[in-house]
């Protein structure tokens, strides 16, 4: 077994009953009862076809893109750094036979990890609601035609930067008002941002662009963007904050 | 001659423009139980730090085991266990959970953790977590963690630090058992200047980020210049006496005297001295400086040193 595979273990053991694993269900949950919530107040049984479930699924998306998953991100990034932050482990971690670059690597993964299981969730709740549904008589036809596996691996890969650069601002500071600040600030931006011209320059906004990008090759733009941005931060923080002594 | 566990050369760390260690030389010879002292503040968790690969020297070599520590930090820090300032725990897990961690980057069987919970007494934690642990448990659960994988070295940052009498006295007698029974040398700092007098083999003091004093706790014994108390029929008289023959002795009481700087021999002399002259000698009482005497005179006079 490799020292990141072990390490990758590790992390998952150190998490056990944190809050980490509470909020990986409980975020996107949260996202489909206020979309469903409404949606169901909004629009009666009969009024529920295709189109209706199309906008379901793709408001479940934007709304879990531009609000709740970079509010999640910093918020796991903050957790799983904080961990050794608040029980002054990082001396107990690197007095062991493993280097603070693997180190870094193996929570980046992990907070990685995190974000892809709670798309995959986001996807799954959806799905079971509409299924639970769809038992209650709501008509079927479209409920599942969303291409929602497409835009969970868009997610996944369009939110990478903000990760990293949420994943390196908590590494390096103790005080998790500083992630959650981040984050809090960098969402607000999101849909002014988004919408305009700019948002290239903005990588809160990749992950909305990525899913409900207006045209096929903005989406495209932004997944690119998002991967090119994502390997050179992660190189950069991974060779700069790996360097730190650990006073 | 011992082969030296640890050997510092030259070694010099600065923060910013504040110099914390200046040229420091320190050699830890094997199966010591070496304790190091020194004043909050004057570089002894840096001194720690750096040993481990914490910190990076900015000047000056340290051997660990026979390793480079810059260049092979990893070939060190498989072979020695530490405990690095106050417990550094994860308070959401299980003693076996926690003990798991070292085990599994270390590449140790499951049955090393059954081991080291049994050395420190804590094998029936089961299933309660480290938040509910007391303070004690906490550090003898860290040293378990240091443990294993029986190190060839174990480095402990003040190792008994706000433990109980009770908690010290166990930590105490784990401590001096395993040199012999681990085959391992102990490397500790410590503010409990009694339990370095009961447990250490040698000791160093750090002052100003030097070491001031380096020996083994016998050679500074011997070394060590005791007090003199007499009780005597005239203080007044035995003092003029005593000035005649060369020796200040500090008057204590009406009968009582007190010398100080006087070796064994020289005890034996002033009674001689005293009884020739017809004085009277009810009672006289050789004392040894403690270490703690010893140490705050010691980093007394190194404070007067550096105000000079």
């Amino acid at each position: 077994m490799t020292m990141l595979s072990k390490l990758f273990r590790i992390e998952f053991l150190k998490i056990r009953r944190s809050l980490a694993l509470l909020m990986v269900l409980v975020c996107p949950l949260m996202v489909v009862v206020l979309v469903f919530g409404v949606g169901l107040k909004q629009t009666g049984m009969a009024d529920f076809h295709e189109k209706t479930w199309f906008a379901v699924w793709q408001t479940c998306t934007a709304l879990w893109c531009y609000f709740m998953l970079p509010l999640y991100i910093a918020l796991i990034t903050g957790l799983l750094n904080g961990n050794e932050h608040k029980n002054q482990t990082w001396r107990l971690m690197l007095a062991l036979p493993i280097s603070l670059r693997q180190l870094y690597i193996v929570k980046a993964l992990m907070a990685w990890t995190f974000v892809i299981a709670a798309n995959l969730l986001l996807a799954i709740y959806i799905f079971l609601v509409a299924a639970v549904l769809g038992r209650l008589g709501y008509p079927m036809l479209g409920a599942f035609e969303y291409p929602i596996w497409h835009a969970v691996l868009a997610i996944s890969l369009a939110c990478f930067p903000i990760l990293i650069i949420q994943h390196a601002i908590s590494w390096r500071f103790s005080n998790i008002v500083f992630p959650l600040a981040t984050g809090v600030i960098a969402t607000m931006g999101i849909v002014q941002l988004g919408s305009s011209k700019y948002w290239v320059y903005y990588p809160w906004s990749y992950t909305l662009m990525a899913v409900n990008g207006s045209a096929p090759d903005m989406q495209q733009k932004a997944l690119l963007l998002a991967t090119g941005l994502g390997a050179a931060l992660f190189a950069l923080t991974c060779y700069w904050l790996g360097k730190r002594e650990v006073s | 001659m011992a082969r030296a566990v640890i050997e510092m050369t030259g070694v010099s760390k600065a923060y910013g423009h504040r110099n914390v260690l200046d040229q420091l030389n320190l050699t830890v010879p094997e199966h010591s139980l070496f304790a190091f002292l020194g004043n909050n503040g004057h570089g002894k968790s840096t001194t720690i730090r750096l040993i481990t690969g914490l910190l990076k020297a900015d000047q000056g070599d340290i051997r660990v085991l026979d390793f480079d520590i810059k260049k092979q930090r990893h070939e060190v820090l498989k072979r020695i266990g530490c405990l690095i300032d106050y417990p550094s725990l994860y308070p959401n897990l299980f003693a076996a959970e926690f003990l798991s961690i070292g085990c599994t980057i270390k590449g140790l069987p499951k049955q090393e953790i059954d081991r080291v919970l049994e050395l420190v007494s804590l094998r029936d934690t089961g299933k309660t977590l480290i938040a509910h642990y007391s303070l004690g448990m906490k550090q003898r659960l860290a040293l378990a963690h240091a443990l294993l994988g029986k190190p060839e070295l174990l480095i402990l940052d003040e190792p008994t630090n706000g433990l109980d009498p009770e908690g010290i006295n166990d930590i105490r007698r784990l401590l001096m058992h395993l040199p012999a029974s681990a085959n391992c040398s102990i490397f500790f700092s410590s503010h409990q200047l009694d339990e370095v007098e009961k447990t250490a083999s040698h000791l160093a003091l750090l002052r100003d980020g030097r070491i001031r004093f380096q020996a083994a706790i016998g050679d500074l014994a011997s070394q060590l210049e005791g007090f003199l108390c007499l009780d005597v029929g005239d203080a007044n008289r035995a003092s003029s006496l005593l000035a005649s023959l060369g020796h200040r002795a500090e008057i204590t009481g009406a009968n009582t005297l007190r010398l100080a700087g006087i070796s064994r021999q020289n005890a034996g002399l002033i009674h001689a001295g005293i009884i020739n002259a017809g004085l009277d000698l009810f009672e006289s009482t050789y004392q040894k400086p403690s270490l703690e005497q010893w140490f705050l005179q010691s980093t007394d006079i190194a404070t007067n040193d550096h105000a000079k």
